[in-house]
């Protein structure tokens, strides 16, 4: 008996590097992407990369809040590719010297994925909410996340601004349009979790009118069977992941696996899984695809709309929300 | 035999030399080192963070958050405790089981199991939300899931002091010509006053540390619902590690007092003093 459970705990060490020459990366990807990650486009790189290269790669995800994988990184997490909600944390990454190289330089300007800020409500839109502005009449409950902690409720935010403001003329200031739409709808926000996915736990107990959300979200929350309503409104904000490498984590041997990771999550293979999980594409033709997946957009804006990430976020979310709290 | 007990000292030595540096290693050094970080850069920053606003808000609110479920816990896991060690009936074996579960189920399921019955789809919730009453993403929300939290500590720091209680005094007051109440408001209380402070001191600074079922039921609001402990998960997200470790020095040195105070009190120093 003795022996052999020596025997197991001996073979229990024996097999684990039987393949040494197996290539590791590890990678942080925003916690929205993780269905889409671990069950298609991490094994389909795999096999491209064996086919290719003729070599094992093997890449560990991990998937929080952009926030939270942010501070792992800044913690010393041994990351070597990050794929993000904001590209302020990106910011933060080159200031502290973990990025050297511009992400900026990869396609699309270091954007993988999109999406677009939506809202969801109960079956049928009972309310017969439509804009943003429906959120802010009295008497609808709205959620959603926190941006202290969820990337995806920073653009929630930015979206709700930017519908009622002017981007010819941003003041932020009370008389700002954005701000007044803001501050109404916030009225009726009755809890901000931790994440998207708390947010919708909270809804599925029954709680509020409407979720602000990214449309991905919504879709793959619609795809496992809820009944929600998805309202695209006719003015919101396009959303974006940018991904980066984390050069002061990439060793020598990891540099060409990293490198082919990120050409990879831009080829159609890639794209087409994001798609298929409620993305929206960035690769035109793919985006051509699934074009009747995604509802028309009247007025999109983006975060250059509002003064870029850093005005954006000391405007919209340090001052002007932060004002609509605490009441 | 000098040498044997020569060994024995030196066993002893180093087992008790091992057991504090493993306590130093596992359990002080990272609370050192969130101190460190704390002032890290100045304690006029430290003092900043402190007085931010929003952190006192979190901080005023975890404070009466626990005070409030000490007190509703002191009455029901008092009575409670009273019940399991003084009568016998049938289930007694299993309710005594179910008092511990609190502590065995993620606090996050707590706080699940919450937002379902007091929610609009739970029979309570549904009840309450045709009066109008919103218990949930409130202050009342927030005192269910600390209470629920809390309650084992109370039920058994009451219980094991009852277990040691001898019954002779509730049966001699009884013999006198006491009700039961009296048995229990002027016997049995005063006996296990010990206990109900053991209790009370455990709860309030599991309390004030409660994260998961918080983070479910309160609404997370800024200012309004927010306690100490979902602001330092906030801040920490927010890349403010310095607000975050300031708070979390204070809600922790808060705990350790709360702690050593008991320690005191239940000293048989401290006993004779009081």
């Amino acid at each position: 008996m003795k022996r052999l459970l020596v025997l197991l705990v001996v073979a229990l060490f024996a097999v684990q590097p039987a393949y040494a020459e197996t290539i590791k990366i590890n990678l942080h990807s925003c916690c929205v992407t993780e269905d889409v990650t671990t069950k298609e486009i991490l094994p389909a790189f795999k096999k491209y990369y064996k086919e290719k290269f003729g070599k094992d790669v093997d890449v560990s995800a991990s998937f929080a809040g952009s926030g939270t994988l942010k501070n792992q990184i800044l913690g010393g997490a041994p990351v070597q590719v990050a794929i993000l909600s904001s590209e302020l944390y990106l910011d933060q990454l080159k200031e502290k010297g973990l990025i050297t190289s511009d992400w900026r330089k990869n396609p699309d300007k270091g954007v993988v994925i999109k999406s677009v800020i939506v809202f969801i409500t109960r079956k049928g839109n009972p309310k017969g909410l439509a804009t943003f502005q429906d959120l802010a009449r009295p008497g609808t409950k709205v959620l959603h996340s926190s941006p202290d902690t969820s990337g995806g409720a920073q653009w929630a935010i930015f979206a709700m601004y930017g519908a009622g403001a002017n981007f010819k003329h941003l003041t932020f200031g009370p008389e700002d349009g954005g701000v007044k739409l803001l501050s109404a709808v916030e009225k009726n926000v009755i809890a901000q979790p931790e994440s998207a996915r708390q947010t919708f736990v909270q809804f599925d107990a029954g709680f509020g009118d409407a979720i602000v959300t990214y449309e991905n979200e919504a879709l793959l929350e619609k795809a496992r069977g809820r009944d929600y309503a998805i309202l695209v409104p006719r003015k919101t904000i396009e959303t974006e992941w940018k991904v980066s490498r984390i050069d002061r984590n990439i060793r020598p041997e990891q540099e060409h696996a990293v490198n082919e990771l990120i050409r990879f999550l831009y080829a159609a293979e890639a794209q087409r899984a994001y798609a298929k999980y409620g993305f929206r594409p960035v690769d035109r033709k793919v985006g051509k695809e699934f074009g009747t997946k995604y509802a028309k957009v009247a007025e999109p804006f983006t975060v250059d709309d509002l003064g870029g990430w850093k005005s954006a976020r000391k405007n919209v979310i340090d001052t002007a929300w932060k004002k609509t709290q605490g009441r | 035999m000098s040498r044997s007990r020569n060994m024995d000292s030196l066993v002893r030595g180093a087992t008790f030399a091992a057991a504090l540096g493993l306590f130093f290693l596992l359990i002080l050094l990272p609370l050192v080192s969130l101190n460190q970080y704390a002032v890290r850069e100045g304690i006029g920053v430290f003092w900043d963070r402190l007085k931010n606003p929003d952190a006192v808000a979190a901080l005023r609110l975890t404070a009466l958050v626990a005070l409030a479920a000490t007190a509703v816990n002191a009455v029901i896991g008092t009575t409670m405790a009273f019940l399991l060690t003084r009568y016998r009936f049938p289930g007694r074996k299993v309710i005594n089981a179910l008092v511990d579960i609190p502590l065995a189920i993620p606090t996050v399921v707590t706080g699940f199991a919450l937002l379902l019955m007091y929610g609009p789809l739970g029979p309570v919730g549904r009840f309450l939300g045709e009066r109008n009453i919103q218990v949930m993403f409130s202050f009342p929300g927030l005192l269910l899931g600390h209470v629920f939290v809390t309650f084992p500590f109370m039920v058994r720091a009451v219980g094991a002091v009852l277990e040691s209680v001898p019954r002779s005094g509730e049966d001699a007051a009884r013999t006198l010509g006491a009700k039961e109440w009296q048995v229990f408001a002027f016997v049995t209380i005063p006996a296990v006053k010990e206990g109900i402070v053991a209790g009370a001191f455990l709860a309030f600074s599991r309390s004030l540390g409660e994260f998961g079922a918080s983070i479910m039921v309160s609404g997370n609001l800024v200012g309004r619902t927010q306690t100490g402990p979902l602001y330092i998960f906030s801040r920490f997200n927010t890349g403010d590690v310095e607000g975050a470790a300031a708070i979390a020095i204070l809600l922790a040195l808060a705990s350790f007092l709360i702690l050593l105070l008991l320690q005191i009190v239940q000293s048989p120093t401290g006993r004779r003093a009081a």
